[in-house]
């Protein structure tokens, strides 16, 4: 009875029903009290303002037509040292210590008297190349970055943080090898100069960081660093520890240089993990919650 | 939890780190020893490949997989709420790194052995005892990362270490068995060789390290509050 009460106070129901409802309410006095609070709502219902028509919507239609749209806010200029400045805070302290340490033992060894020509140019680039693919290796992904649920919910592309902080890591191990090739031919370690010294491991370098950062973005900082590892320790066992007849070495001893085919692959290989990293929701991805 | 799905747990948090590198560290050698078959390599330089995939390879999958355990987990602070310690997790981890890097050397030595390959290397030290080749070894450098992940706090510096101390050892091998201490600590002793009579005492060696550098990882694993990254004591 009560719904009906409802409808009989706003005037709603048919004619049979009404004339039941008001046969009941002549015997209760408890739903006579019921309607008398229904119809003060009906009544109060009533004296609203009435939504708005359809003329709203025209004239908002009409405003976006006839006015011109805002301009697009532009970037202000300092907006990229703002993004270098805030992905630098979001680099891991360890990684950067942990990379001049090892850059340091480097020079301590390509100092050492020379087992023969070539020999602190080749340590510097069986060292310098690891060092900036181990830490490519843990810039990036929800597992190595404190950050990466929040920079994903930015307005800001999603490849653009990922080269602006590859950008910053790789700038910092150049600088260390840099200053590791200026340390060694400072010291006389090696007669060929510094630029030979560059050009042995500037290629190496290059070509792993940009491996490790493909395989970072497809599948993890975990695989990237073992390959990583595996290819590097491939280079140092090429140097005559295992036999190679078949020729299998050269292919790697090849891609240990700088040259013109290595420096390519690594920017394809950049290029490769730049479109990886805009595809996707991020944190929908696949076993973003399970880790294997 | 029981005994099983604990141990499956474990396996999926051990990292990729450590479950990749080992077969691709045997894996890489091998391939190279089959090509050099094909373009008629001799068989003791094929075996020689094979050795180097158990002494050389195997070894370091180990230590940069345990150098990689600490530091990185997050839910270490999880972890640490809970009644069993965090040093348990961290050793258990450690077992599924070693033994995950043992089987394959297992696998690769077994194969050795059953198809001849194992005799066409000379100083192979018999079947059963040849296996202190790869094992000696593995046990050196993965506690060693364990221990220099406990003592840095983080996979970065300990990885550094490992990969550090194995080039050390490749690149200066005569230099580091011009002396009898570091003779006896040589990684490579039976592919790079070394005085015969050493190489007993030279795995023997490795391994009382290996129970050393635990030993002193114990300690510094039972401080859990040193684990957890970005924390300052």
């Amino acid at each position: 009875m009560n719904e009906q009460l409802v409808e009989y106070a706003a005037g709603s129901l048919g004619q049979a029903d009404r004339a039941r409802v008001e046969e009941h309410l002549a015997g209760c006095a408890d739903c006579r009290a019921d309607l008398a609070g229904w119809a003060l709502l009906a009544e109060a219902a009533g004296t609203a303002a009435a939504p708005p028509g359809p003329d709203l919507v025209r004239g908002a239609l009409l405003r976006s037509a006839l006015v011109e749209p805002e301009p697009v806010t532009r970037r202000p200029a300092w907006f990229s040292l703002s993004l270098v400045l805030a992905e630098a805070r979001l680099v891991r302290v360890s990684v950067l210590v942990a990379s001049a340490l090892v850059m340091a033992l480097g020079v301590v060894m390509a100092a050492m008297p020379a087992a023969y020509d070539g020999w602190a140019g080749d340590v510097l680039a069986l060292v310098a190349p690891v060092v900036a693919a181990a830490g490519v290796a843990g810039v990036h992904g929800p597992r190595r970055d404190p950050a990466f649920e929040v920079v994903a919910a930015t307005p800001t592309s999603p490849r653009l943080i990922l080269l602006t902080r590859i950008a910053l890591v790789f700038a910092y191990d150049l600088v260390l090898a840099l200053a590791a090739s200026g340390v060694v031919a400072a010291v006389g370690a090696d007669p060929s100069g510094v630029r030979e010294l560059i050009a042995a491991w500037l290629g190496p370098m290059a070509l792993l960081s940009a491996l490790s950062l493909v395989l970072v973005v497809w599948v993890g900082a975990d695989i990237a660093l073992g390959v990583a590892v595996v290819l590097w320790a491939l280079r140092v066992l090429a140097g005559g520890v295992l036999v190679d007849v078949g020729g299998v070495l050269d292919v790697v001893r090849a891609a240990w240089s700088t040259n013109l085919a290595t420096v390519l692959t690594a920017a394809g290989l950049l290029a490769v993990a730049m479109i990886l990293a805009g595809r996707g929701e991020p944190l929908r991805r696949s076993r973003a919650t399970h880790l294997l | 939890m029981r005994p099983l799905p604990l141990w499956r747990h474990e396996v999926q948090r051990a990292g990729w780190t450590a479950l990749l590198t080992p077969p691709l560290a045997v894996a890489a050698p091998l391939l190279i020893a089959f090509v050099d078959a094909g373009a008629s390599a001799s068989d003791r330089e094929i075996a020689q490949n094979f050795f180097g995939a158990l002494e050389m390879g195997v070894p370091l999958a180990a230590g940069i997989g345990a150098a990689s355990l600490v530091g990185r987990d997050p839910a270490a602070e999880l972890l640490l709420t809970t009644p069993e310690g965090y040093r348990a997790v961290l050793l258990r981890r450690l077992a599924v790194t070693v033994g995950w890097a043992a089987l394959m050397a297992v696998l690769l030595a077994g194969t050795m052995v059953a198809t001849g390959w194992w005799a066409r290397w000379p100083a192979n030290h018999g079947p059963l005892v040849g296996q202190l080749i790869w094992l000696a070894p593995t046990l050196g450098l993965a506690t060693l990362g364990f221990l220099a992940g406990a003592a840095f706090r983080g996979p970065a510096a300990a990885g550094g270490l490992v990969a550090i101390c194995w080039l050390v050892q490749q690149i200066f091998a005569e230099t580091v068995q011009e002396q009898g201490w570091s003779r006896l600590l040589y990684l490579f002793a039976t592919t790079r060789g070394t005085v015969p009579a050493d190489w007993t005492a030279n795995r023997i060696t490795l391994i009382a390290a290996a129970a050393v550098f635990a030993a002193v990882a114990w300690p510094l694993l039972g401080r859990t509050e040193r684990l957890l990254p970005e924390v300052t004591e």
